[in-house]
């Protein structure tokens, strides 16, 4: 098959163009100072490389704004990085923003091209950032001197990036999961899943084992060192968001309602969460409503997002606006909360509080033991990416182009409460 | 490609606001009238996600598209994984007469758009047609407009991309038509046509189907296919990828991972899989049933014998643009002696304002008396026509009912039963007592109740509806109304599409259409059918008018429940409408072949009767309670209130601009309405000022406000413009160079009174304050200027691509203008200007033209004529004076007319048609006299006045992407009456004929 995710040839020629003003009018960097370098918070999304999007720390609401950060363009489903002090926030616009997590000022700023989807990567104070169109989709950076290091990657990635030893991983849009040395960017290694079939999902990390799922539902366990097949299993739906792992359970949440947990090490289902929504083949409205006639007009189906994964609990939101915690060890119902617009942001969990941010621009705390609502507020725009934590600091990005820090307010009166 | 567009019209109002004022120039503008006979009190119901816009008397209506809307909503929340953060603004109206009202989209709506989505304000402005289903479908597919729209718009911002690109219209319309439900029978009969005729368009070629009815249908069918094969998740992912390429089948080959032309056949070759499996056995139309009238699009057929023996079919048709009612004689076999001739001339005249086409049938009584409905000013009336007189007998209007569909004799041909929508938007079945002028409502409820046709013994009336126990799945079914008894009972029953039902001529049975689901839930071919008609004792005829079903005894269930035979008369291809079983033991119908609409006739129904295609018995003692929707009523409602205007931003542009002459000018124009559109204002702000210290000198200002809710339309404003202005119609300005400096400020009134859609009267009034001031001619001069003018226009022309192909136009108009202070300017205004275009084979028009204008008076202003929309081979503006009389004429034929199909090669650069044409021009301009013998030679030449100036030659029209009309002409000018062949001359411009 041919190529086709080439730019086109007037694009090539606008990029250089751009490129030349770019450097007539003085490029940005990116450069971060050492003490950033040497404690990286959240430094993968979710993080960890389990995906967890889960902290022990009290992050108890109602909760204020601490600052407001125009990043200049919008966000997808990209975690923010937290290292230090300091917060990397990948746009659609193809831009890194380095932000200080105290004052929110940026203090750096770099290009990589087209949109960055997907959450970069950090390690040994190199970022590597996914890029969503066009060639070289991968791109490394010092963050210390801002130096460019590498370019590689013929076909766009989309989604995270993971980096295991001396090599980063990541799956492309055209279903191949490949591995590159972190030091020159060579492709070490790759595998294609399936053909076309593209890979949204950000694979999780178990130790020695990667676990990657495509839009096609086929979850594989590969040998990071050489990409070979340990286990491979079908989630029954297209997988688009990220996984979540825990040390015995990999987590896949599809897009037609399944949430599964399978067995890390054999690929076999532990236990499985559907959200339905009547019967196959027909809608079921709410009281007073029709039934759809059967047929070829499927009923809606539900968009899961990635779900966060705490050592008891599992939680994660839906298209269909209804957060739900299940037990982590059968996959029971704990809880539902209707959190009143679709969810595609992975929740973060943290003691005692489920943070949930949602597409109708709400920032919503449950009781993690019961889902009963605590604590909201509404933010200029929908939130459709995940979170990050520096310990009882909430990193949340929204429409139309914020990133926000919300902090435990001491007072409760200036916020909304329940 | 936006911003360029409100650039050039920022710069066009602050054009028209310089010229407008002060030219004097009065001309009329030609159209039709959208008219606002109705004063909307509108309300406001306030569900969770939306403000529902409605009526008093539309209430139950609106409460039911709330409920829709919220389900909906619910369903594409999933499908979309995506929410609304804006509530958006969902305006109903009860019926298409009403809908064809609103203001919120200032072109004609006509027959049979269902709805639209407007982006400016976000508005979905939807009516209901008396189907309660339809109503549910559109307002989905609406709302899947808005989810659509939402997401792309936030996929295009995230992004940073420019925002002049939006996904192509195969794609949105066909995504909202996919998810407003299952393929429906229209869409079943399209698609396979489609296939069958072998006029399927590729996906590669799709742009030239654009907009049309081919398109929504197709587009349905890909991203069904696309959905199926891909997964819907690839939907969204198309749209995610949007940002990509500026080129969406780029965009397609990245999402499906797929090259775009494999994409392409995969659909086609699923498409034919999908329908070539039923085409054994299947009969074409045109191979089975005769021809009686197969050009253009035709419907409605109904027959007629006279008492001389003669016989003709009647039926609705579009052979040439207008819509007509058409009669064609036919021998005894129903072969046409000749070509169909218009008996009712539509769409011309205010008394057949509009035919609904395919919505109404005709019917003719036994005595020769056709009834058949228009659209009559605010209302659908039924008129009756005696065929054998060959005249108008009388036209019915009915107060309350909006849309009149469908009228039926009874067989004494005292009374007319009929279905119509009233205020409320339920189609209900009404019978009218010509001989006491009585009104009788026969049912009353949400059901659609369509189609109604009286028995041959005059005491039932079957008709069509969704009140069957299936209907809950939008089936129809016929049922029979008793007029002894009041009762309603089943004549056929089951989840089918049961349409049309006529009587046979001995009354035992009713001949109907019916599309029937297969196992997967798709629609098979409408075909002919027919049911035994229900005994005068049947148990089923026990319903008590609401539509209740309700058994009389157990007995009467037991006897009905061997259930009843329907015989399927046809298997045809695609689809026949509006049978009717003539004494002559032929059905004539409409059939539905090659994306085209055809009267035809099956003899020997009675052989078609006894021995049918396929048998079906269906028990309609299985009848169950009623369907009923779900509804959200005001107190189920967030908020219920009346509706307030509240005025939001439309447009807002600047504009700096320098010119050698002019100097720097800046200036801004804003413009607000209403949520309805019912009410504009304008604000245009500007300076030419040449230094700071001319500066509130040199401000030019105008705010204007346009009220349009009512029937009469009025228009007031202020302004004051001032500065150094070019007046080609100063008569004190020079003539090369007419620049003169003038301030002046006023205001001005306009009221437009619409007769009827073709005529309508303007006047207008305004008061200014003028100063000129002419330097060079030592002019200075102030006036109080008092302006009134009178107009009366008529417009009932049809237009092609190219410009009008037939019907008259013509305006008159009086104005006059004086200084009320000090006498300086005191002029009166005369001008007339009537077009008539003939139709002289369908391609090929002959337009002429006449006009003539006058100022005469103290400082009466010069009126202007010359290049290619008037007097060509004269450059433009350059015939000017006082007075003057034009006439132009010009024949129109094609030369190219559908270039897509014979030159697919043309197709890319947007060739739409090529015309030619032959003109003659002539005009003559004058000022003191006719001739001028007081001027000289040179200012006679440089005016072009004083003598009749024309040009004879020919020209092309070259119409791009349907809209631009590239003109190119080449003839010789002529002067001195035409004496005098001055030279050969070649005109380049742009624009429509006239």
């Amino acid at each position: 098959m041919a190529r086709i995710f080439r730019s086109s040839r007037v694009s090539g020629r606008l990029a250089l163009l751009a490129a030349v003003i770019g450097g007539m009018s003085g490029c940005s960097t990116l450069r971060m100072d050492p003490q950033h370098i040497m404690d990286p918070v959240w430094p993968v999304e979710g993080g960890d490389t389990f995906r967890s999007n889960a902290v022990p720390d009290q992050v108890d609401p109602p909760l204020q704004q601490r600052w407001r950060f125009n990043a200049q363009a919008g966000f997808g489903p990209v975690s923010p990085l937290v290292l230090g002090d300091a917060i990397l926030v990948a746009t659609r616009k193809g831009e890194v923003h380095a932000v200080d997590l105290e004052s929110g000022k940026r203090f750096g700023r770099d290009e990589f091209g087209d949109a960055i989807e997907g959450t970069p990567a950090y390690a040994d104070g190199v970022l590597v950032v996914p890029v969503a169109w066009g060639g070289r989709a991968v791109r490394a950076s010092d963050l210390l001197t801002g130096d460019r290091l590498w370019r590689t990657g013929d076909i766009p990635v989309s989604s995270g990036l993971t980096v295991w030893g001396d090599f980063v991983l990541a799956g492309d849009v055209e279903g191949y999961v490949r591995a590159w040395r972190l030091e020159d960017g060579e492709e070490a290694w790759s595998v294609q899943l399936d053909e076309r079939a593209g890979i949204y999902s950000t694979p999780v990390l178990i130790g020695d084992t990667l676990v990657v799922a495509s839009d096609r539902g086929r979850v594989a366990a590969l040998d990071p060192s050489d990409g070979s097949l340990f286990w491979s299993a079908d989630a029954g739906a297209p997988v688009q968001v990220s996984l979540a792992a825990t040390e015995d359970m990999v987590f896949v949440a599809t897009t037609r309602g399944s949430l599964r947990a399978l067995d890390t090490r054999s690929g076999g289902l532990r236990w499985a969460y559907d959200v339905t929504n009547g019967e196959e083949g027909e809608y079921v409205a709410d009281q007073g409503g029709l039934a759809m006639r059967r047929g070829s007009f499927a009923p809606p189906q539900k968009y899961l997002s990635a779900p966060a994964a705490g050592a008891r609990d599992l939680v994660f939101g839906a298209s269909d606006g209804i957060v739900r915690s299940l037990d982590i060890e059968d996959g029971s119902l704990n809880w539902e909360a209707n959190a009143s617009a679709a969810v595609s942001a992975p929740p973060v969990i943290t003691a005692e509080t489920v943070y949930v941010g949602t597409m109708g621009g709400l920032l919503m705390g449950f009781d993690r033991h019961d889902g009963s609502l605590i604590w909201n507020t509404e933010l200029d725009g929908r939130i459709k990416s995940a979170f990050a934590l520096k310990e009882s600091l909430l990193i949340v990005l929204a429409e139309p182009r914020y990133v926000y820090a919300y902090e435990p307010d001491p007072g409760d009166d200036e916020t909304e409460g329940e | 490609m936006l911003c360029l567009r409100l650039r050039h019209f920022a710069l066009a109002v602050l054009w028209c606001a310089v010229a407008l004022p002060a030219t004097g120039q009065y001309t009329s503008h030609f159209g039709r009238n959208k008219i606002q006979y109705e004063n909307f009190d509108w309300h406001i119901l306030k569900t969770e996600h939306f403000d529902i816009y409605h009526y008093e008397e539309m209430q139950e209506l609106a409460e039911y598209g709330a409920a829709f809307a919220e389900e909906a909503y619910e369903e594409l929340q999933n499908r979309f994984n995506f929410s609304l953060t804006h509530r958006p603004p969902l305006i109903f109206y009860s019926s298409n007469l009403h809908f064809k009202q609103t203001n919120i989209t200032p072109g004609f709506i006509p027959d049979g758009v269902g709805g639209f989505f407007e982006f400016l304000k976000g508005r979905v402005v939807i009516p209901a047609n008396g189907n309660v289903h339809q109503f549910r479908r559109v307002i989905r597919h609406e709302l899947v407009h808005v989810f659509t729209y939402a997401k792309v718009l936030r996929v295009i911002r995230d992004h940073r991309v420019p925002p002049e690109r939006f996904l192509p219209l195969w794609f949105t319309e066909g995504l909202a038509e996919y998810w407003s439900g299952t393929p429906d029978a229209s869409h079943e009969m399209i698609m396979r046509d489609a296939v069958y005729s072998n006029y399927l368009v590729p996906l590669s070629n799709i742009y030239r189907i654009s907009g049309t009815f081919l398109m929504y249908k197709q587009g349905e069918a890909l991203c069904r296919f696309l959905a199926e094969t891909w997964g819907e998740e690839k939907l969204l992912r198309l749209m995610e990828n949007f940002w990509k390429d500026r080129d969406f089948r780029h965009v397609l080959e990245v999402t499906f991972l797929e090259d775009f032309h494999e994409i392409d056949r995969k659909w086609q070759e699923w498409l034919r899989e999908r329908y070539f499996q039923e085409i054994d056995g299947l009969e074409l139309a045109s191979l089975e049933a005769g021809g009686v009238a197969t050009e253009g699009f035709n419907a409605k057929p109904t027959f007629y014998r006279f008492p001389d023996g003669s016989r003709k079919v009647y039926f609705v048709g579009n052979l040439t643009g207008y819509s007509n009612v058409y009669q064609v004689e036919i021998d005894s076999l129903f072969r046409p002696l000749g070509e169909p001739e218009i008996l009712i001339r539509g769409e011309r005249t205010d008394n057949f304002e509009a035919l609904h086409v395919f919505e109404s049938r005709m019917g003719i009584s036994g005595d020769g008396k056709l009834a058949f409905v228009t659209k009559s000013g605010e209302t659908d009336v039924i008129h009756v026509y005696d065929l054998v007189a060959n005249t108008l007998l009388a036209t019915y209007g009915f107060d309350g009912l909006v849309a009149v569909h469908s009228p039926a004799w009874s067989p004494d041909g005292n009374r007319l039963v009929f279905s119509s929508i009233t205020a409320s938007g339920f189609s209900d079945l009404f019978v009218y007592d010509i001989a006491a002028g009585q009104l009788h409502q026969l049912t009353h409820d949400s059901y659609d109740d369509l189609d109604p046709s009286w028995s041959p013994d005059g005491r039932r009336i079957a008709f069509s509806s969704d009140r069957t126990t299936t209907g809950k799945h939008n089936a129809y079914n016929i049922f029979a109304y008793d007029l002894d008894e009041g009762m309603i009972g089943y004549v056929t029953f089951g989840e089918r599409l049961d349409h049309s039902p006529r009587w046979s001529p001995d009354g035992r049975q009713v001949v109907f259409t019916s599309a029937v689901q297969d196992a997967d839930g798709r629609y098979g071919a409408q075909n002919i059918w027919t049911a035994e008609a229900p005994p005068d004792a049947s148990p089923e005829m026990a319903s008590f008018g609401s539509g209740a079903i309700a058994f009389q005894s157990d007995v009467a269930a037991d006897r009905a429940s061997s259930g009843r035979r329907l015989r399927r008369l046809t298997n045809l291809t695609t689809s026949a409408f509006d049978p009717v079983w003539t004494k002559e033991g032929h059905l004539l119908f409409t059939g539905f072949e090659h994306m085209r609409f055809s009267i035809r006739s099956l003899p020997a129904a009675d052989s078609l009767w006894a021995h049918p295609r396929s048998e079906e018995i269906v028990d309609p003692t299985k009848a169950e309670e009623p369907w009923t929707f779900a509804r959200i009523g005001l107190q189920d409602s967030e908020e219920s209130v009346r509706y307030r205007k509240q005025f939001t931003l439309d447009l807002a542009q600047t504009i700096v601009s320098q010119n050698p002459v002019w100097g720097t000018q800046g200036g801004a124009a804003l413009a607000f309405s209403d949520l309805m559109g019912d009410d504009k204002w304008f604000l245009t702000v500007y300076n030419n000022a040449r230094g700071s210290s001319d500066f509130l000198n040199s401000l030019n200002v105008a705010i204007a406000r346009q009220q349009l809710h009512r029937r009469t339309n009025i228009a007031y404003g202020l302004y004051r413009f001032a500065g150094l202005r070019y007046d080609i119609t100063d008569p004190d300005a020079a003539r090369e160079f007419p620049t003169l400096w003038e301030t002046i400020y006023g205001g001005y009134g306009l009221i437009s009174y619409p007769i009827s859609m073709f005529r309508r009267v303007e006047a207008s009034t305004s008061l200014s304050w003028d100063d000129k001031s002419i330097p060079w001619a030592q002019v200075d001069r102030q006036a109080l200027l008092i302006s009134n003018s009178v107009s009366l226009v008529h417009d009932n022309v049809l237009w092609g691509m190219n410009g009008p192909i037939e019907g008259y136009r013509g305006s008159v108009m009086t104005a006059w203008t004086t200084d009320v202070l000090y006498s300086n300017v005191s002029y009166l205004t005369f001008a007339g200007d009537v077009r008539h275009y003939w139709r002289l084979h369908r391609y090929i028009t002959f337009a002429s033209r006449g006009m003539g204008r006058m100022n005469t008076g103290r400082e009466a202003r010069l009126f202007f004529m010359g290049g290619s929309w008037d007097l060509r081979g004269f450059p433009l503006f350059s015939v000017r004076g006082q007075k003057m009389w034009f006439t132009s004429h010009e024949l129109r034929f094609p030369i190219l007319l559908a270039p897509w199909l014979s030159l697919p090669v043309l197709a890319p650069l947007g060739v739409a048609n090529l015309h030619g044409a032959f003109f003659f021009d002539a005009a003559h301009a004058w000022n003191a006299s006719y001739h001028e013998p007081g001027l000289s030679d040179r200012l006679r030449r440089q005016l072009n006045i004083g003598e009749t100036v024309g040009a004879i030659g020919g020209g092309l029209r070259l119409n791009l992407f349907g809209g631009l009309v590239l003109r190119y002409d080449v003839g010789y000018r002529y002067r001195d009456g035409f004496q005098y062949r001055e030279r050969f001359f070649k005109q380049f411009f742009f624009g429509w004929d006239f």
